[in-house]
């Protein structure tokens, strides 16, 4: 029973966080006014998205809802633990210490912190790799987009 | 100036250094995606993007090309080598490839990969040059209605052919063309739901949202769930030879599978992963040799090779002459020209022979180096695939990050990645597709440009949609392609996937 909660409960919650923003955004598009014959507004495009995606979410979240009893367990590896969710949740901090670091510290610090906390959190158990690791894939990145193809790399105190 | 004159001054501006080198890195560095699990031509192509401007319109084009298509040579690689599909449309060839890998015939696999793969890739490449330009200038015929009905039949297909349900494929695009309105709107200059943040007044760029929904979503999927590399099968030059028997069972299905690829190409949303299923089910069906389907039936990797790399060709066809891209990576293309201040459409070839011509030139060639490179450094190539997920995963993290960085040299754009990213998991993890939101962002601004001069144009009086023959046509498609799709299509695809 928990299995099918698991499987089903996610399928719900994202039918309905997409209904309610399409219903929330049906407002400012209607705001911006859907234009008259012959003169379409700019309302109209996100008018008609928002309608679609009322309509088909809501028709998707029934349909699941009217599955939900006949759902069988799902399969073991579909089902994610705390441990996976952690991990996950883990891997995207480790991602967004890139774009607040980089603006001040440049491409060089945040690119070490990012490919060596990444490297942890993916299975390397020693510190040393890691390290050795981050500084290779930091220095090839910077020789070849910065070097060899000139491009500006963020810039900050240490770069 | 005749064609083959045009081609002859083709292969002069592709011979040129920088354009051949382009093509070279293009080939090698797409190839070298394909073979990567996780990095897909979409992330790398949105990487060199900023690249290219460096170089010129042709130069960039050639080397974006060349990363789509180069990855579809070595996503087969190691589909075959070490059951592991590089690329989407790699993964039907792991039934057939791996099999034949583990009864010894590794090295016939691959080399009736690569030549089917050159076969479809230059077939793919005599139908552009043949077709584009006539094409291109019946199109020139097209008005805004013409073009509303084109957009509307790339909608409805989009819905249909993503995933099982069309309704989340409608979720998605319908998402995706929601997204594409935000920021300033370029006719009336009012702000659309920007929110008071002023880097949403420039839009949300697709590239950030292709890249954080494949690329992140991928990392993250790949550090929960790393897969373990098998041991890698060495293939020497001279095994590369496949027997008398298996060059006459390969020679149908690699011709047939070209001309599946050259039809599926041009349809919206992904044309070679279609392509490819659609010509194992066929080979399957037609097959004398039934039984040996699922245990290392030549036929099954002649044919889908063969269909992925003229799909992938074909594809282009849309682009090169109306200006719509029907699958993400042409957006990238078409982003990529834009860059350039060059608009692919009807006039593109009259405005820009030698674009055109130096392309598919360059599309020759990089289709013959992709053969002359990939047989003898197969091992090479197999060996990158061997590489763990830990090693992979903090290289394709800090190229996405670069990537989604260098698309407009933004912060925003990062954020907007990862949070892509995470949208992309949950809906990956939930089955929904995600080609059609890309798509959806990419073709929304074309649909709503085209539906308002259409309305404009007609005044607001659809009733004189009746008097434009070729857009009622287009129109009268939609229903027609529906239940094709619905009925024979999914049909032959479901029995391919199924097997």
């Amino acid at each position: 029973m928990k299995k099918i909660k698991a499987r089903i409960k996610p399928d719900l919650i994202v039918y309905g966080i997409l209904t309610a923003f399409a219903a929330v955004m049906l407002f400012p598009s209607l705001d911006l006014g859907l234009g008259e014959k012959g003169n379409l507004g700019p309302g109209l495009l996100p008018f008609i998205a928002s309608i679609c995606i009322l309509v088909t979410g809501s028709t998707l979240g029934i349909s699941s809802l009217l599955k939900k009893a006949r759902a069988g367990p799902s399969p073991e590896n579909d089902v994610l633990g705390r441990k996976e969710w952690l991990q996950a949740a883990g891997i995207l901090f480790i991602f967004s210490l890139w774009p607040l670091l980089v603006g001040f510290a440049g491409y060089i610090w945040p690119t070490l912190l990012v490919s060596f906390g990444l490297a942890k959190a993916v299975g390397y158990k020693s510190w040393k790799q890691p390290v050795i690791f981050s500084v290779l894939i930091t220095a090839f990145i910077w020789l070849i987009f910065g070097v060899l193809f000139h491009l500006d790399l963020p810039s900050g105190f240490s770069f | 100036m005749s064609g083959i004159e045009y081609l002859w001054d083709g292969f002069q501006v592709a011979l040129a250094p920088a354009n051949f080198l382009m093509c070279l890195v293009g080939v090698i560095l797409g190839t070298l995606v394909g073979v990567l699990p996780g990095l897909g031509p979409i992330e790398a192509m949105a990487i060199m993007l900023p690249i290219s401007i460096h170089y010129g319109p042709l130069a960039g084009l050639i080397l974006l090309a060349g990363v789509w298509y180069g990855a579809q040579y070595g996503g087969s690689t190691t589909s075959i080598l070490v059951n592991i599909p590089g690329e989407a449309s790699s993964v039907i060839t792991t039934i057939e490839g791996y099999q034949m890998t583990r009864k010894g015939r590794a090295g016939a696999a691959l080399a009736v990969s690569a030549v089917g793969s050159f076969f479809a890739g230059t077939l793919g490449i005599v139908i552009l040059q043949l077709f584009t330009p006539p094409l291109a200038a019946a199109a020139l015929s097209f008005g805004p209605p013409e073009y509303l009905a084109i957009m509307l039949l790339a909608f409805v297909a989009l819905s249909t052919l993503s995933g099982d349900n069309p309704f989340k494929g409608t979720l998605m695009i319908a998402l995706g063309a929601f997204l594409s309105t935000v920021g300033i709107d370029r006719i009336a200059g009012v702000q659309r739901f920007t929110m008071g943040i002023p880097n949403m007044m420039y839009g949300i760029h697709f590239v950030p949202v292709a890249v954080g929904l494949f690329g992140i979503a991928e990392v993250i999927r790949l550090a929960l769930k790393p897969y373990t590399p098998t041991s890698l099968k060495s293939v020497r030059f001279r095994e590369l030879y496949p027997n008398r028997e298996e060059i006459r069972r390969s020679i149908i299905p690699i011709i047939r599978g070209s001309f599946i690829g050259s039809l599926f190409g041009l349809l919206p949303g992904t044309p070679a992963v279609l392509a490819s299923f659609t010509s194992y089910s066929v080979e399957k069906s037609l097959s004398p040799k039934k039984e040996e389907f699922g245990h290392g039936a030549i036929e099954g990797v002649a044919g889908p090779e063969s269909a992925n790399n003229s799909a992938v060709v074909l594809a282009l066809v849309p682009l090169l002459c109306l200006g719509i891209p029907f699958a993400p990576v042409a957006a990238l293309l078409l982003a990529g020209l834009q860059l350039h201040n060059i608009t692919p459409g009807p006039l593109f070839i009259q405005e820009n022979p030698s674009i055109f011509w130096g392309f598919v030139a360059a599309m020759y060639l990089g289709n013959f180096l992709l053969l002359v490179l990939n047989l003898p450094l197969v091992g090479l190539f197999a060996r990158v695939a061997t590489l763990r997920p830990r090693v992979l995963i903090p290289i394709i993290g800090i190229l996405c990050l670069l990537g989604a960085y260098m698309t407009r040299m933004a912060l925003f754009d990062v954020w907007v990645m990862i949070a892509a990213g995470i949208a992309g998991f949950f809906l990956n993890h939930l089955g929904f597709p995600l080609i059609p939101l890309i798509l959806g962002m990419v073709l929304g601004n074309i649909l709503e440009d085209n539906l308002r001069v259409t309305t404009q144009w007609l005044n607001g009086d659809f009733a004189l949609l009746l008097t434009r023959p070729i857009a009622l046509a287009i129109l009268a498609l939609i229903p027609i392609y529906i239940l094709f799709i619905r009925l024979a299509g999914k049909k032959v695809l479901r029995s391919g996937i199924k097997d």
